[in-house]
């Protein structure tokens, strides 16, 4: 449809009325000539052929339509080109008003103009901006103070290069762990960052995550759906092991790394850690062999040797919360358990937030996000400045994937103000229309000195119970954030006002209400009250300045949280450290089987100063008395009983080798951020025994190992590894077996394809043709040279 | 070898140590053949679990100690799945509710209809008098955590199966227990054992480990064993475990002292600490200061409720006993430790109990 003259031809002529029902009817027609299109391929000529039979109908063709309501279709009057009418003027005056032709054509191009920047804002508004400022390069990546875990993704990676691009055979770098495991809270680009950093590595990136519908694999769509739920964890196996063997003809040529997102929020996420268990162990297996050919080799028949599988593509886990034992929302029996054990974990971190000190500027972390956003703000011409972009950044706490979905919300109502001849200039109509939550609180603490005590609050008043502060203090998260603001912050207001003690009291007892009715459905809207004491309070007409210069709590914002989450870790440390006791321990310990008070507070203390005692600091082997010898014997025993094991761990953050016992319960004995006056779980001077004290222990470890039934794996050195692990490798290689063949055909001959790539699959990576990839029709064949040329 | 608490743990009615009235009540339980209900309470490491275990071995034999661990598996009505450990014998298991969350009481009753339909035959000494124990024990530890809906769905279940099922509970206190459960049940308290009775336990562990002391007389040990057991405040799991952990620090144990300083726990010492600078310096720049404390505490798993007990008691202590001082004290203690158990933000209340302490102080 030709707009311009349209839209000329409605400015025209008088009576449009009826060019514009035409029009309408035209459109309806033809949508609904679309929709039969579609819906029956066989009508089509039917429906078409009444078309040009109603060209030359005058009168109108009633169409019906699905719902059954019918329209008249008028032919639409074929507008001739504008000149037409231009002509017509010549013709009846013989001359032509050149200003009249200025007009038209000034408003036509007008009116041009008009329509592509109608179209060009809605195409902008199509896509989200998360999607259209997603980064690509690694040069594009907001760091948000994650470079260091940046940096430490890419180590990982490159010690893949001597297995996947054969670059240099670095026999030592054979022991990394496999499988890379990052966590941290949403929207701080943990996934862009997998995503990019993997391709700046040379790989292709697969991805797999909780919405690319899992329970549609291929395999699994068997006409039963029991029978193809109970193959899903074979199907599962398949696709993550196609995926890691196989080469897409897409991919060019690069090998591919696999992206498994959002594992813990997966629905088979039991499943999907279940599959990479038993392939990082199948992979160590293949290891042990090739380095111990002559134990192992002999014994093994040619089958076993097809069966055997080496990980030799790297595999990316994200996850936002690692320790999420008691979630339960789905089948939660693995959890992230056995994965945090197999794979090595970089953890992501929002940008902090809260200043560090009274004085200092935001950290480099907010920093870059701001410019980041700042980039944006200019591509999309925001018009914003750095103050209200920290604005924009305190709202969402740190969030990115916020942050920038904030900004294209608020980004249009910009753009209508623009728009708006007198410009305004007030920042606050850029704001939400509801009071955010921070500056809800901003108010609480305010206080307007022109007017009166009682106007205030009646302002106030109003404001949270039906004004634009309901949303703020009535959703009962709001409500909780603002409180815990307010709880925050009140100290430093007291401190700046009277510095009595009896303003706090009387504000406990305030946020003993707010505790007990936030919990009562019925009296819950009353716990809002809370927050009319805290401005009656407190509020000062010197807001600004204490909310600047007073800090009394550093990290006031992210302190609850903090605790929080370390609480979690903890507990899940505590769980980990009992799954691992004998029975008779976990009974005599803490009365139940279950996660009991008691560990924490008493038993792993005494534990942890048994397990390193003092006097230990500069032991060599020859120096120890009888009697210590004893008593490593003894703690090796009951090292081995619990399960326990030592481990050299690395630390990201102070770039040095840590020796731990794991489960590592240090972080529950040790106060780090509080000044004890006992050293004893100082951690220089926990690390300086231990260094003396492992290796005696480990001594009297592999001692003690031979008789034992089931071994304590060390992982100290990959050696010692190898050696403690043979026995339980014996017995799991016979049950893999089993497992193997009670394997449905599918699997099996999957299995000898995949065992044979996966031995020359660095340079001779098969071609899969993919058709119609996820559907029930899918076409997958092993193709050659030959089939492209003949 | 293995822990102390472990190796030195009383299999047998006949071997426990103290409260020997208690022992004699229940081994003439035992002997009966049956026995009612019980509600076993008492402070943590005072010898509930061993006292129930011997009364099971009294009953049963050797069987019960034959333990293992399932798993059970729960769909709850919303179609969510739940798992909880179940901790069994051949004649006996032990659930603990917290693992259960707030579906406690479809699951305690679930898990009881089974059991309790399930009538015991006993084929292996059926010649013997004990194969008329025809039911089974089932222990719930942590009782008072159970939801008073689930308590509620117990006093039925207790009567109308106790042809096959035999309930013990087990709990701290009989605060969070509803009525009817207390009158259904027979109620035994376990008390923490004396000085005298956790010195005895400690000299004889001592003789057989052949440990060594520095000044190697008894009055220097014995004296070393009270203030071991008032330093781990009578309770005796406790004790050992630290009295264990003193042993390993050095070959022979000098008494003096700094003996007791080398076990001390962080947190207690912290809790001190803090009581300290609350008694030094009542200003709300402390009460900040305090919180960042408090925080770190409860991210260490140290549950509120503790905190805030350590603390009354080191206020009181540091202010000689005064007598006005530790009423008012334990008063608002009180009080702040009801708003623990009613609310949520612990962090909120323990504050409140610091602002507390520094008006009280402060007069």
């Amino acid at each position: 449809m030709d707009y311009n003259t349209e839209s000329l031809a409605v400015y025209n002529t008088t009576p449009p009325n009826d060019i514009l029902n035409a029009n309408l009817n035209t459109l309806n027609f033809d949508s609904s000539c679309i929709s039969t299109d579609i819906l029956d391929q066989g009508n089509i000529y039917e429906k078409r052929q009444p078309k040009e039979y109603w060209e030359n109908d005058q009168e109108g063709k009633p169409v019906k339509h699905f719902d059954g309501s019918a329209t008249y279709l008028r032919r639409r009057k074929q507008n001739n080109d504008t000149l037409e009418g231009i002509r017509d003027e010549i013709s009846s005056t013989g001359l032509i008003d050149m200003n009249d032709l200025f007009k038209k054509v000034r408003l036509k191009s007008a009116i041009r103009s008009e329509k592509t920047r109608k179209r060009e804002t809605k195409k902008v508004g199509e896509k989200l901006w998360t999607e259209k400022y997603c980064p690509n390069r690694f040069m594009d990546l907001c760091s948000a103070g994650n470079d260091k875990q940046y940096r430490l993704v890419l180590h990982w990676l490159r010690k893949w290069d001597p297995l996947v691009f054969k670059k240099r055979p670095v026999e030592e770098d054979v022991d990394f762990k496999k499988i890379l495991l990052i966590c941290g809270p949403p929207g701080i680009g943990k996934t862009v960052a997998a995503h990019i950093l993997a391709k700046q590595s040379g790989y292709s990136v697969q991805e797999i995550n909780a919405a690319n519908s899992m329970d549609k694999l291929p395999q699994s769509d068997t006409p039963s759906g029991a029978q193809g739920f109970a193959n899903v964890s074979a199907a599962l196996r398949l696709k993550i092991t196609n995926a890691l063997t196989t080469n897409s003809l897409t991919s060019n040529n690069k090998p591919t790394c696999l992206v498994i997102d959002e594992i813990d929020s997966s629905a088979n996420a039991g499943d999907i850690m279940k599959v990479l268990y038993d392939l990082v162990q199948l992979d160590r297996k293949k290891a042990r062999r090739t380095t111990k050919p002559k134990t192992f080799g002999s014994k093994a028949s040619s089958k076993e040797q097809k069966k055997e599988f080496s990980l030799n593509r790297p595999i990316i886990c994200i996850a936002n919360d690692i320790y999420s034992t008691s979630g339960s929302r789905f089948n939660k029996s693995a959890s992230l358990e056995k994965l945090r054990q197999i794979s090595e974990i970089i953890s992501f971190r929002k940008p902090h937030l809260a200043k560090s000190s009274v004085n200092s500027k935001p950290g480099n972390s907010v920093r870059s996000l701001k410019e980041h956003l700042m980039v944006i703000n200019d591509a999309e011409k925001l018009g914003m400045d750095y103050q209200e972009i920290g604005e924009v950044i305190d709202v969402c706490e740190g969030d990115i994937r916020a942050c920038i979905n904030y900004m294209q919300f608020n980004g249009r109502k910009i753009n209508t103000d623009l728009i708006d001849p007198p410009k305004s200039t007030n920042k606050s109509q850029n704001k939400d229309k509801h009071m955010t939550w921070i500056s809800m609180v901003e108010t609480l603490f305010k206080r307007d000195p022109r007017l009166s005590k009682d106007e205030s609050f009646n302002y106030i008043m109003q404001l949270i119970s039906n004004g634009t502060g309901q949303n703020a203090v009535n959703l009962s998260g709001n409500l909780d954030k603002v409180i815990n603001a307010c709880f925050g912050r009140y100290l430093d207001f007291v401190h700046f006002q009277d510095d009595s003690l009896y303003k706090p009291n009387m504000f406990n007892d305030w946020l003993y209400i707010y505790d007990l009715f936030s919990k009562n459905v019925e009296i819950g809207e009353y716990a809002s009250m809370t927050v009319l004491k805290v401005w009656t309070a407190f509020s000062d007409v010197h807001a600004n300045s204490i909310m600047r210069e007073q800090n009394l709590i550093p990290n006031h914002r992210s302190i609850d949280f903090e605790t929080y989450e370390a609480s979690q870790k903890n507990k899940s440390i505590i769980r980990s450290f009992l799954d691992n006791a004998p029975l008779s321990t976990r009974t005599c310990l803490c009365g139940g089987i279950s996660y009991n008070s008691q560990i924490p507070m008493y038993i792993l203390p005494y534990m942890g100063m048994s397990l390193t005692p003092v006097g230990w600091d500069s032991k060599t082997p020859g120096s120890i008395k009888a009697h210590e010898k004893i008593m490593i014997r003894k703690i090796a025993k009951f090292i081995q009983q619990s399960g326990i094991r030592l481990e050299k761990s690395f630390d990201p953050m102070s770039g040095r080798y840590n020796l731990v016992y794991l489960p590592d319960f240090d972080s529950i004995n040790s106060f780090d951020n509080i000044q004890v006056f006992s050293t004893r779980n100082n951690p220089t001077s926990v690390q300086r025994k231990r260094q003396s004290l492992f290796p005696l222990i480990e001594l009297e470890l592999e001692k003690g190992q031979v008789p034992k039934a089931d071994p304590i794996s060390l992982t100290k050195t990959s050696l010692q590894q190898q050696a403690d692990e043979v026995p339980q490798f014996k017995k799991r290689k016979t049950k893999t077996e089993l497992v193997n063949f009670f394997k449905g055909k599918y699997d099996g001959v999957s299995q000898l394809t995949k065992s044979d790539t996966s031995e020359k699959s660095a340079t001779g990576a098969k071609i899969w043709i993919k058709y119609n990839e996820g559907f029930s029709n899918a076409v997958r064949r092993n193709i050659g040279w030959a089939d492209f040329w003949s | 070898m293995s822990l102390w608490v472990d190796k030195y743990r009383p299999k047998k009615l006949d071997q426990l140590s103290y409260h020997n009235g208690l022992t004699e009540n229940l081994k003439a339980l035992a002997s009966t053949g049956d026995f009612p209900h019980l509600l076993v309470y008492g402070p943590p490491g005072s010898g509930k679990k061993t006292r129930i275990y011997g009364t099971l071995y009294e009953l049963y034999g050797p069987q019960v100690e034959k333990l293992k661990i399932d798993v059970n598996t729960f769909t709850t009505t919303s179609n969510r799945k739940l798992e909880f450990n179940v901790l069994s014998s051949a004649h006996h298991l032990e659930i603990t509710p917290s693992d259960m969350g707030n579906n406690d009481r479809v699951v305690i009753q679930d898990l009881l209809k089974d059991v309790a339909s399930v009538e015991q035959v006993d084929f292996s000494n059926s010649a013997k008098s004990k194969s008329k124990h025809r039911f089974k024990v089932v222990i719930i530890n942590e009782a008072d955590s159970l939801s008073k809906d689930a308590q509620a769905a117990l006093r039925r279940t207790m009567e109308k199966y106790s042809a096959n099922i035999r309930l013990i509970l087990v709990s701290n206190t009989t605060s969070g227990i509803i009525a009817p459960i207390k009158s259904r049940t027979l109620l035994v308290r376990v008390p923490a054992p004396s000085e005298t009775d956790i010195a005895d336990i400690l000299s004889g562990i001592a003789k057989k480990e052949g440990l060594k002391f520095k000044p190697d007389t008894d009055n220097a040990k014995q004296e070393l064993f009270r203030n071991i057991a008032l330093h781990s405040e009578k309770n005796l799991r406790r004790t050992l475990l630290c009295f264990e952990t003193l042993s390993m620090q050095s070959e022979t144990i000098n008494i003096d002292k700094n003996t007791l300083s080398l076990v001390s726990i962080d947190w207690e010492v912290i809790i001190a600490n803090l009581a300290k600078s609350i008694v030094a310096n009542k200003s709300v720049a402390n009460i900040a200061k305090s919180r960042v404390v408090l925080y770190e505490l409860l991210s260490h798993c140290i549950p509120a409720r503790t905190i805030l007990k350590r603390l009354l008691f080191d206020l009181i202590s540091l202010n000689n006993y005064n007598d006005n001082i530790t009423q008012e004290l334990t008063e608002y203690a009180a009080l702040f430790d009801e708003r623990l158990s009613l609310g949520q933000k612990s962090i909120f209340h323990l504050e409140g109990f610091v602002a507390r302490a520094m008006l009280i102080l402060d007069k």
